[in-house]
């Protein structure tokens, strides 16, 4: 059966390069200095006390999240209008790792909200527009898994990796247009004037951080998904080489 | 189309001059992938599955939490307006606690919530929470007995305003205090 099976392509079984190398001790050094900065360095709050603390990875959680969620957008629209694999996977990998920091930052804000509001959850509006975010791109994710040939998957998932993204102004606005619990923006463009000095500091290298942390599990989690459909690109053509092979034994 | 036609005419297949097409066997192999088919059939289904709940929490969320979100609160002065209309109803309520007005009673705590120029009394059975206390805006869960509130859940309500805790900003204050008195 090997005369006939082609011979396997050279794939180097890693997902790790130089670049996923330097990124990844710069993201856990930033970790280690945003620890630093946010539990020890920054004075605690006039108002709020120590709890401010988990506003340094609450605010920069849920912008990776958000930038992710752009990002599949984007490689979204690229699919449909370059049909190659290279967007699609981009996309999926994107809204993965766009889930994991979106949990996250419900999880601390939950925390945040126990010990300031009073209690773990209110169907308030950022709350609700969080969570109808957050099941959109659940259901992304569900949707990509339900089996279907690659073209017709990479376009359905397309399309819902456009629509989900409209979510993302309205459960921004949301602290302006309804009445809540949550309070306002504080980053792009709107951080509160009255911060400054090391809190400034500090929310804006989490930022950093978790955006650096977000490009390096991109670039894996993308390489992954390619080498993903390597192998069973793999198993494919082995299974129809063996049948071939079973042919030709079969013709006398 | 004839089976030999289609496997002659095409000259570039690598099999193509190999195989007798005659003898080619073209019936589909169902046995020896039974375990995989079904693996993948699990597959669809657990997809699907999560699919349907998906659809049906985003649904739920819609027409609960949306409903409930778009009049999240009553600010005190509108809540005092429409005091006959939501009696005996559940609401919430918001404002900022008045100062000097906190009174703890055997069941949890007294105050005067305000806002818009209007004042209500509330009757809060439970421990307030930790950041409770003069001017904080504050949202009330509860109804209205009669002029009274009756609270049983207080939230707190914080702006987005960070201002480093400053120690010597109360020290300047109490030295302003001290030297006030001595003059």
């Amino acid at each position: 059966m090997s005369v006939i099976a082609p011979p396997p392509p050279t794939i180097r079984p890693t997902t790790s390069s130089r670049a996923t190398r330097v990124l990844g001790v710069l993201s856990i050094v930033g970790i280690v200095a945003l620890a630093v900065f946010g539990l020890f360095i920054t004075p605690p709050d006039a108002e709020l006390g120590e709890t401010i603390r988990i506003l340094y990875m609450h605010v920069p959680t849920v912008s990776a999240a958000y930038v992710a969620f752009v990002v599949t957008a984007v490689a979204s629209v690229a699919y449909l209008w370059k049909r190659t694999e290279f967007w699609d996977l981009l996309a999926a990998s994107s809204a993965e790792i766009g889930v994991l920091f979106f949990a996250l930052t419900i999880f601390n804000g939950m925390l945040w909200g126990k010990i300031t509001w009073g209690v773990f959850w209110r169907w308030e509006p950022r709350l609700t527009t969080t969570t109808v975010l957050f099941l959109t791109y659940l259901g992304y994710l569900a949707v990509r898994r339900i089996p279907a040939t690659v073209s017709t998957r990479a376009t359905v998932s397309a399309v819902i990796g456009i629509l989900a993204v409209v979510n993302i102004p309205i459960t921004h606005k949301a602290v302006d247009w309804w009445r809540g619990l949550h309070q306002e923006k504080t980053i792009f463009g709107t951080v509160d004037p009255e911060m400054q000095g090391t809190q400034l500091f500090t929310a804006y290298l989490g930022l950093t951080v978790f955006l650096l942390l977000f490009l390096w599990l991109l670039i894996h989690r993308f390489r992954l998904a390619w080498l993903s459909e390597r192998a069973e690109e793999r198993v494919l053509d082995r299974a129809i080489a063996d049948r071939r092979a079973e042919s030709v034994e079969e013709a006398p | 189309m004839d089976v030999n036609e289609s496997l002659t005419d095409d000259p570039e297949s690598s099999d193509a001059a190999e195989i007798a097409p005659s003898s080619l066997d073209l019936t589909p192999r169902t046995g020896q992938h039974t375990a995989a088919s079904g693996h993948r059939s699990l597959r669809a289904v657990f997809a699907i599955g999560a699919v349907v709940v998906v659809v049906l929490a985003l649904v739920a969320v819609l027409f609960t939490g949306l409903r409930d979100a778009s009049t999240f609160f009553y600010n005190v002065d509108e809540a005092a307006d429409r005091r006959e209309d939501l009696a005996g109803e559940r609401f919430r309520m918001q404002g900022n606690v008045v100062p000097d007005s906190v009174v703890t009673t055997e069941s949890g705590v007294s105050f005067v919530i305000s806002y818009g120029g209007a004042e209500v009394p509330v009757d809060h059975v439970g421990d307030p929470p930790e950041l409770f206390g003069p001017k904080i805006p504050v949202v009330l869960e509860g109804t209205f007995v009669g002029n009274r509130f009756a609270s049983d859940e207080i939230l707190i309500r914080h702006d987005n305003a960070y201002d480093e805790a400053n120690p010597e900003r109360i020290q300047e204050a109490e030295r302003d205090a001290q030297q006030g008195v001595a003059g």
